[in-house]
């Protein structure tokens, strides 16, 4: 069996229906993974994959929507809340802090499913975005103290020349960083750097461009 | 400390001795002789009963001086005031007792006070029904989604299909369990019957609910007949319609002007009657509220007056409301007087 790309956390105290929502999920042919309570969700190591957590609003241990707050402030998978009784201001509260959805037991398969595999492509996303911006960064790092004054310089769209003579560097020294930079931020064109630089919030004075045309 | 003249020189043995308060003293002279016997060090503690008449605590502490040939030579030793850290001890065992009489007093409160929700709060209980049965209800319906996918799927996986319809018959059964428990909760057969005086409970309601009828500005007058007799009854589940009562009737009253809530207990030539009158916005269809599932209240689950009436059918007696022009609702229960009726 291949490893699963993705997670379903289940929490609920009740362990029938615990039990039941992890085998639809299971029978949908997602990974799931139960827990009783939050305490043990948070013991538990969590691999790094796209997922969702499928939660009880009323846990006897911690209050659903309380720990939805705690984990706003972290890197955390998309939140679906299930409750026993159709509650409108807590599914309110819910949404408007960014849970995925808010479903009434007993729910049906899909409208279960439809919502959890939503909530994992939008993790998916987001983990891909994270990855991408921690890569950028490395890219970034990687560049000597020189290539990184050389880089707003060509996202501002200076010519080569006007480059070098904002840095006092010789046209060729300049071409040389230049063509160092591109390689290293894998940046296949200008356009591509400055979509790169975006990014990073690297900041690039637009005064660049005129400063060196008066020169 | 022993209110001696230093001026006059060291006292004597003797003379210490007759300070010391008469009660102690045998113990005292006990002790100290027994120590010299085995000379070993004493420390005994005493009370000292002075010339002006104050009475003061002491400890002596005596160390034995022995010779080279280990033979007893003198005492020395020091006396010491321990009045004030008796008094601080003696207060703090007091302070402790008053402290645990006082946490005795609020757990029998809370006790009450449990007593009386358990009994009370018919809408919590029956919102507490409702999650008990839908909890196996959601599971059921998931498994059984899960089954119908485990089947469907190619090939279908029958092992999964059979334990997850395994699992829908059992929590079933969990479901028509909880249905059962709260069937057996009102059945007509449970009451457990006891010598009842209704006026009696009524009061007791009333100590019990005062904090929530007077929390919500409710004057409650209570009439209690004379002539009213001791019935056959459950007294826990009579209790239990009477708050019921009180407390729809406060929730009635909760917009309402003038809040004048009447608790009337009366007889019949065959019954005793218990009328239960609130100035609130009063019954559109007084048939109707008994009915399961009907409420007037937004988060009411319509379950309380409809577990009234069988509590109090169950004993033989009718329950009805009234809507009066005033404005107001009275809600009134009967019970017979000769218990073998209600068989």
């Amino acid at each position: 069996m291949t490893p699963p790309d993705h997670i379903v956390y289940v929490i609920d105290d009740d362990p029938s229906v615990r039990e039941a929502v992890t085998e639809l999920l299971s029978s949908a042919g997602l990974n799931a993974v139960a827990f009783g309570s939050v305490a043990e969700y948070l013991m538990q190591p969590r691999p790094d994959l796209p997922g969702c957590l499928v939660l009880d609003v009323n846990m006897p241990d911690v209050n659903g929507l309380d720990f939805q707050e705690q984990l706003a402030a972290t890197a955390h998978v998309p939140i679906v809340f299930i409750t026993g009784h159709g509650d409108i201001p807590k599914s309110v509260r819910a949404i408007k802090a960014g849970a995925l959805d808010f479903l009434t037991k007993p729910f049906s398969d899909e409208a279960l499913l439809q919502v959890v595999a939503a909530a994992i492509e939008q993790d998916r996303k987001a983990l891909r975005e994270r990855a991408d911006l921690a890569q950028i960064r490395a890219r970034h790092a990687s560049l000597t103290p020189r290539e990184r004054e050389v880089l707003p310089l060509i996202v501002a769209g200076l010519l080569n020349k006007q480059a070098a003579a904002e840095l006092g560097i010789s046209e060729i020294t300049l071409q040389i960083h230049r063509s160092n930079v591109m390689r290293k931020m894998e940046a296949g064109s200008v356009a591509e750097l400055v979509r790169l630089a975006a990014r990073l919030d690297v900041s690039i004075p637009p005064a660049h461009g005129r400063r060196g045309m008066r020169r | 400390m022993h209110e001696m003249d230093p001026a006059r020189g060291a006292p004597s043995f003797e003379s210490a001795i007759e300070r010391v308060h008469p009660q102690d003293r045998p113990v005292l002279l006990e002790a100290v002789n027994e120590a010299v016997r085995a000379k070993v060090a004493f420390q005994p503690e005493y009370r000292l009963l002075l010339p002006s008449g104050i009475v003061r605590s002491v400890r002596i502490i005596g160390h034995p001086v022995l010779n080279a040939a280990d033979e007893l030579v003198e005492y020395i030793g020091t006396v010491m005031d321990v009045t004030e850290q008796k008094r601080a001890e003696h207060e703090l065992r007091t302070s402790e007792l008053e402290r645990e009489r006082a946490e005795h007093a609020l757990h029998d409160a809370r006790e009450k006070l449990a007593q009386a929700s358990k009994f009370a709060s018919l809408a919590e209980l029956s919102a507490s029904i409702a999650h008990e049965i839908n909890q196996p209800l959601q599971a059921i319906v998931a498994n059984g989604y899960a089954s119908l996918r485990w089947l469907d799927a190619s090939p279908p996986n029958i092992g999964k299909a059979i334990r997850t319809a395994q699992r829908v018959v059992r929590d079933g059964n969990a479901a028509a369990e909880v249905v059962s428990r709260i069937r057996a909760l009102f059945k007509r057969a449970a009451p457990a019957k006891i010598d009842l005086d209704i006026n009696k409970l009524i009061v007791q309601v009333r100590t019990l609910m005062a904090d929530e009828i007077q929390g919500n500005g409710v004057l409650l007058e209570t009439e209690l007949g004379a002539d009213v007799p001791t019935i056959t009854a459950d007294a826990v589940q009579i209790q239990q319609v009477i708050v019921n009562l009180v407390r729809n009737a406060i929730e009635a009253m909760a917009g309402a002007q003038r809040k004048r809530l009447q608790v009337r207990s009366r007889r019949s030539a065959t019954h005793v009657l218990v009328d239960v009158r609130d100035q609130g916005t009063g019954l559109v269809d007084p048939e109707k509220v008994f009915e399961p599932f009907v409420s007037t209240k937004e988060t009411g689950m319509g379950m309380g007056l409809t577990i009234c009436r069988s509590i109090i059918e169950a004993h033989g007696g009718n329950i009805w409301a009234t809507h009066h022009e005033g404005p107001g609702a009275t809600f009134s229960f009967s019970l017979p007087i000769d218990a073998s009726e209600a068989m």
